[in-house]
């Protein structure tokens, strides 16, 4: 749910409770001016009868000016009669009238007595005065009591209008809250299923997405669970993938140490051994029980510890050439293999002019991705072998292409030479690996560089038969931006 | 007639250590005609073209470069109806559990790390020696 769509309604609520006290305020004032404006007709009321009594009393002593006089309160009395009309007392009007009336015909009666030339003393006279005097007190007794009626309708009307304001204060936050229940009452599910989620989440549990519902901030929680659910499931697939990719490597590194502890060992055995067996022969001689047996087996054994003291430093030097390799900062840029492999197989044939070595470069070999001087330690290390490992029954034929597949180029170096079963090539790209060790000297390191500088470079090489004997190495490698596609020639040289 | 004795062969890539074995053999007192081969395919054929009967011994280096290495050749002997009762040592420069269980696994014989010091390469050649010697009363004992 929205805080704001509380707060909206909260303002609301305070609104409208103004807007009441605000109404009740005006009831308040038009009730104080109707008040007023009864309290003045009531009033002319009032000091018309209080005249009129007045006026009967100065009737004993001149009668005339009284009839004159009356005559006018009359008109008076209609006026105000009126004004009590407009401000709702018709009652009072009506009673004040009649009264009025009344008076007035015990008035008439009163001035044809005295037009008669009784006395003003008489006694009949005397009565009519009273009478009239009382008739005018009426008139302003019930104006009197109209007055206080409408002043208690007033206050009572202000008491219920008060009343109002009040309960409606009170029943604002109880509409409010029923308001907060009934629009929000779909929340709880929502909150229900998020909770559900991220204790789903908290267990491990991160294939399921968060389940997304609303705009207001229940939606948002859920957008962000669900963010945080899709970047810990990628965080931990890529962790998985690291970890299997580390464990692959440290098996490798384990295989590595093996290898190469037994490859250090074998020559050291042998200096070991023909040393104590120089010692043995230096014994039987000086102790006089020699012969010349003792002389060649010494000479044998300088020949072996020689050789093995020999093999020694050069598997020590291929083991630098491959960490060197493992550890070389490469640079890759653009690089053409062409020029690169065109050297290396001049220097080839040069150094090996009795060799009869006939090779194919395709024209315009695509461009790779790749550190030009790993580029070359790979392409030396292959055709060196394919050299080494030639078939002595012909002549070596080198065929070397290229093609571009993707963002990737395939180069394709194919020889005719001796081959490699299937079941040896899963370990040629080891250290220290031989398949032809009676072919040619070595450490079993080149291949084991060339794997090595093809992972590093971004590419791989893999090993196939060469339909019609031999070999095809595959070194695929990433492509040189913006490389053209090139013709893959058809003809085998 | 005495019986012909059993026929040593020493199977191992490193032709220095085929002649460290071959003088400590010698200057143990084993005097068994010894053959030394220096790639396994070889020694299977020389194998193979034993007489019936000729009993023999190897002495086989676990891991030699080529077509075939030791294990492989253990397989091939320990898995041949012909040859399976060669007796097979296995030597090795630096011991690899693994290898060991995938060794007595195929059934070699025995499984011996090449020792760097002469004393301890000594006792190994005893304990070959001594099997030698069992074999050798055993076969005379069935004459």
């Amino acid at each position: 749910m929205r805080i704001r769509s509380f707060l909206l309604t909260t303002l609301l609520g305070l609104l409208l409770l103004s807007g009441a006290v605000l109404v009740t305020l005006v009831l308040h004032q038009r009730r104080q001016a109707a008040l007023t404006e009864t309290r003045q007709a009531t009033g002319d009321i009032i000091t018309i009868a209080l005249h009129g009594t007045f006026l009967i009393m100065e009737a004993e002593v001149s009668p005339k000016r009284v009839l004159l006089q009356w005559n006018r309160l009359q008109d008076r009395m209609t006026e105000a009669a009126a004004d009590l009309r407009t401000v709702g007392e018709v009652e009072l009007a009506d009673a004040a009238e009649s009264g009025f009336l009344a008076a007035n015909k015990l008035m008439i009666q009163m001035g044809e007595q005295i037009a008669h030339g009784n006395s003003p003393y008489d006694e009949r006279l005397r009565r009519l005065t009273l009478l009239i005097r009382s008739r005018l007190a009426i008139i302003a007794a019930s104006a009197e009591a109209a007055l206080v009626a409408a002043r208690e309708r007033s206050r009572d009307a202000e008491v219920a209008t008060s009343n109002l304001v009040i309960a409606l204060a009170g029943l604002l936050p109880l509409i409010q809250l029923g308001l907060l229940a009934l629009t929000h009452r779909h929340l709880f599910p929502q909150v229900k299923a998020l909770i559900e989620a991220a204790t789903r989440m908290r267990s491990g549990q991160l294939e399921a997405p968060v389940p997304v519902s609303g705009r207001g901030e229940i939606g948002q929680l859920g957008a962000t669970l669900e963010t945080m659910r899709a970047s810990l499931l990628a965080n931990r697939d890529a962790l998985e993938q690291r970890n299997s990719q580390l464990k692959a490597k440290s098996e490798e590194v384990e295989a590595f140490v093996y290898a190469v502890s037994h490859d250090l060992r074998g020559p050291l055995v042998n200096l070991v051994g023909f040393t104590d067996e120089l010692g043995l022969s230096l014994d039987q001689l000086e102790s006089g029980r020699g012969d010349g047996k003792q002389l060649a087996d010494m000479r044998q054994s300088v020949d072996f510890i020689s050789t093995n003291a020999r093999r020694l430093e050069s598997l020590i030097d291929a083991l630098l050439r491959l960490s060197r390799s493992g550890r070389q900062d490469l640079e890759p840029e653009a690089t053409a293999p062409g020029p690169i492999i065109g050297d290396i197989l001049m220097n080839l044939t040069k150094r090996n002019p009795e060799l009869e070595i006939s090779y194919r470069v395709d024209e315009d070999l695509p461009s790779v991705w790749i550190d030009p001087s790993a580029a070359e330690r790979i392409f030396s290390n292959l055709l060196e072998n394919a050299v080494k490992y030639r078939d002595p029954e012909r002549a070596l034929q080198l065929h070397i292409r290229g093609s571009i597949e993707g963002k990737r180029v395939l180069l394709e170096i194919a020889d005719n030479g001796l081959g490699f079963p299937e079941s040896a090539r899963s370990k040629l790209f080891r250290a220290f690996q031989r398949y032809h060790p009676n072919r040619a000297s070595g450490e079993g390191m080149g291949l084991a560089i060339v794997y090595r500088l093809a992972e590093r470079s971004g590419g791989s090489i893999a090993i196939a038969d060469n339909p019609g004997g031999g070999t095809v190495f595959s070194l695929t490698l990433p492509a040189a931006p913006h490389a053209a596609p090139v013709p893959v020639g058809s003809d085998v040289p | 007639m005495k019986q012909p004795l059993v026929q040593i062969f020493i199977v191992d890539d490193d032709h220095g250590h085929c002649e460290l074995i071959r003088r400590n053999l010698a200057r143990s007192g084993i005097d068994n005609p010894v053959t030394v081969c220096h790639d396994a395919t070889s020694a299977l054929e020389q194998l193979r073209a034993l007489p019936t009967g000729k009993h023999a011994l190897v002495l086989l280096d676990i891991n030699m470069p080529g077509q075939l290495n030791g294990i492989e050749l253990l397989g091939q002997i320990k898995g041949d109806a012909q040859l399976h009762r060669i007796l097979v040592v296995m030597l090795t420069t630096t011991e690899d559990p693994r290898e060991v269980r995938r060794c007595y696994e195929l059934g070699c014989n025995a499984y011996i790390t090449k020792p760097v010091g002469i004393d301890q390469f000594k006792e190994v050649i005893r304990r070959v020696g001594m099997f030698v010697g069992v074999v050798r009363v055993a076969e005379n004992g069935d004459a």
